[in-house]
């Protein structure tokens, strides 16, 4: 649904492109995962279909049509994003956070419609998030807020959801309760778009890999195509192991420590 | 918001404003100003009543509320809750704007467009700093670069009055410091259009606002058009603090109290917020006013001080709570 052809992407002021020639597709039905290093290009992948970042070159389309040629609410109403990081800077209510999802629906004056409120609660209940529904964001947990983002997105509605590092910051618990929800969006035919550094969660939920590095595609492909210890070891530019995950025999990374003595900084790949 | 404090928004916008018309270097009974809005009283009365106390507090209401939607549409807009025309150097710009243009004799309804011109250059200029500096990040380095604009506007007025005769002077520097004494029937209506039609298109935004204040990308993300949504809440809250500014001069701190009133009354969200900023201001303004006018008989005190006096602790305390 959702396809990068070649995009070239590059920051104000900088030399080096953030994407330099990236192609991937994000199918309907499955979870796409793109992973790799800090400053890889992942988010910029986001906030290139976003708009907050020129495309140089190539383009994103959304099912064959341009984004460049989209209005942001016809690209909103078709993608639902979960950005990296957000924080109100006003108390608002869990409710009203949720209800900022249908702003792509409707026009500036426009009410809300039973379909709104209905979109709104069915999302709150989804994540479970129904009882907190009148009190202020800030007085959420840091997964409670994660959840009432999610909800926010669900709203929204759309073929597409895009979650950026969803599980930053938070527990097992929380941690897993977001990419089952994953899961299930993509069972129920939405098209995932995940970015995670959480490879071993991710190995265990995505259906396709994308490995990203310096902003180039540096593997892509089925789970266990992508997830093998020279590749990553190349990438990330640690020691480490590919090994069997014991419950679902899923592949998982394991990192070693460097033997005593080692310099402290990363091996410089070559 | 819960409906009674909406009803006690109200009530105290109408008590104030019963206040303002009643209290003043002669005090009035209830019973006399009624007459007077009869139109049974004695001439002194209804004089009082009807063309100096009543447009007085008209006035004193409609800045207010101007000031107050100003300021709450900028502080979402700028996720920055020391956002304010007066700090950002908006009114300054605006006061500079209207001095240019009084001065050329332009007709007095038109001078909020001069006033707005300011404004806008004003507002620009704030930003273009707080950006080049990159830290558009950090609320207080905008604060700091409107302030620099504001003195700078100050300093642009006094170089164009220094040609000028002492009473011209003694004028400009009274409205510098705000003032609703010269109010006027005429005025406060081409006020309350500025004020009402800014108002009403702010909270036709009040949804985009909301997700304004959640950030640029978040922003994207709800299919605004971040730019472009960003200018036209600058350019409205522009035009309303200038219409301010061209009625009464330079009223500062309250589109930084306000909405802090507000949302400590529980407005979330901007459409709340931005009518219960209005009404607030509205009070607030009226009542300081009021004590302008009461606080050292027979004198006067500017109003810009007296909201100065109020904002400024205020402004202190919500800095500390930033640091």
């Amino acid at each position: 649904m959702i396809a990068y052809s070649d995009v070239r992407v590059r920051y104000p002021r900088r030399q080096q492109p953030a994407l330099d020639g990236v192609s991937l597709s994000v199918g309907r039905g499955r979870i796409t995962a793109v992973v790799g290093p800090n400053g890889s290009g992942k988010s910029t992948l986001v906030r290139a279909i976003l708009g907050r970042v020129a495309v140089e070159h190539g383009s994103i389309a959304l099912d064959g049509r341009d984004v460049a040629g989209l209005s942001r609410e016809d690209v909103a109403r078709a993608v639902a994003v979960v950005t990296q990081r957000e924080e109100p800077a006003f108390p608002i209510t869990v409710r009203e956070y949720a209800a900022l999802g249908r702003l792509p629906h409707r026009g500036a004056w426009g009410r809300d419609t039973a379909e709104d409120r209905t979109a709104v609660a069915d999302a709150l209940h989804l994540v479970e998030l129904d009882a907190f529904a009148d009190r202020t964001v800030d007085q959420l947990s840091g997964g409670e807020w994660q959840r009432a983002r999610f909800a926010r997105a669900l709203a929204q509605g759309g073929d597409a959801f895009i979650a950026d590092e969803p599980t930053t910051f938070l527990d097992v618990a929380h941690a897993m309760t977001v990419f089952e929800l994953l899961g299930g969006l993509a069972r129920a035919g939405r098209a995932v778009l995940l970015v995670s550094h959480d490879l071993n969660l991710v190995a265990r939920f995505a259906d396709h890999l994308v490995l990203l590095r310096d902003g180039r595609v540096e593997a892509v492909g089925a789970v266990d195509a992508v997830m093998r210890a020279d590749v990553l070891e190349r990438v990330y530019a640690w020691p480490l192991v590919v090994t069997r995950d014991p419950a679902v025999g899923a592949p998982a990374l394991v990192p070693l420590r460097r033997p005593s003595g080692a310099p402290s900084s990363p091996t410089q790949p070559h | 918001m819960r409906a009674s404090h909406w009803l006690a928004l109200v009530t105290a916008l109408v008590m104030t404003g019963v206040a303002g018309v009643l209290f003043g270097t002669m005090h009035l009974g209830l019973a006399d100003t009624w007459r007077a809005l009869a139109g049974t009283a004695d001439t002194t009365t209804l004089f009082v009543v009807r063309e100096l106390r009543l447009p007085r507090a008209t006035l004193a209401a409609l800045l207010g509320a101007g000031l107050g939607l100003s300021g709450a549409a900028l502080q979402g807009v700028l996720r920055n809750q020391l956002a304010e025309p007066y700090l950002l150097g908006v009114s300054g710009g605006a006061a500079v704007g209207a001095v240019i243009a009084a001065s050329a004799g332009i007709a007095i309804a038109l001078v909020p467009i001069a006033a707005f011109a300011g404004a806008v250059i004003a507002v620009a200029i704030a930003l273009f700093v707080a950006h080049a500096t990159r830290s558009r990040g950090d609320p207080r380095v905008l604060v700091m670069a409107g302030v620099v604009v504001g003195a700078f506007a100050n300093a642009a007025i006094m170089v164009l009055l220094a040609n000028s005769d002492a009473s011209t002077v003694r004028n400009a520097v009274w409205w510098m410091m705000g003032s609703a004494a010269n109010a006027t029937w005429s005025q406060a209506g081409w006020l309350a259009a500025y004020v009402a039609a800014g108002g009403a298109a702010l909270v036709a935004m009040a949804r985009t606002l909301d997700a304004l204040s959640l950030g640029e990308d978040s922003a994207a993300g709800l299919g605004v058009d971040v730019e472009r949504s960003a200018r036209r809440v600058y350019l409205i809250a522009s035009l309303v603090a200038a219409a301010t500014v061209a009625a009464a001069g330079l009223v500062g701190f309250v589109g930084l109290v306000v909405p802090h009133i507000g949302r400590r009354l529980g407005a979330t969200g901007h459409r709340t917020l931005l009518v219960a900023s209005a009404l607030i201001g509205a009070t607030l303004v009226i009542a300081a006013d009021l004590v302008a006018r009461v606080a050292l008989p027979p004198a006067e005190l500017p109003l810009g001080a007296v909201t100065a006096v109020l904002g400024v602790p205020f402004f202190l305390a919500t800095l500390r709570r930033m640091t």
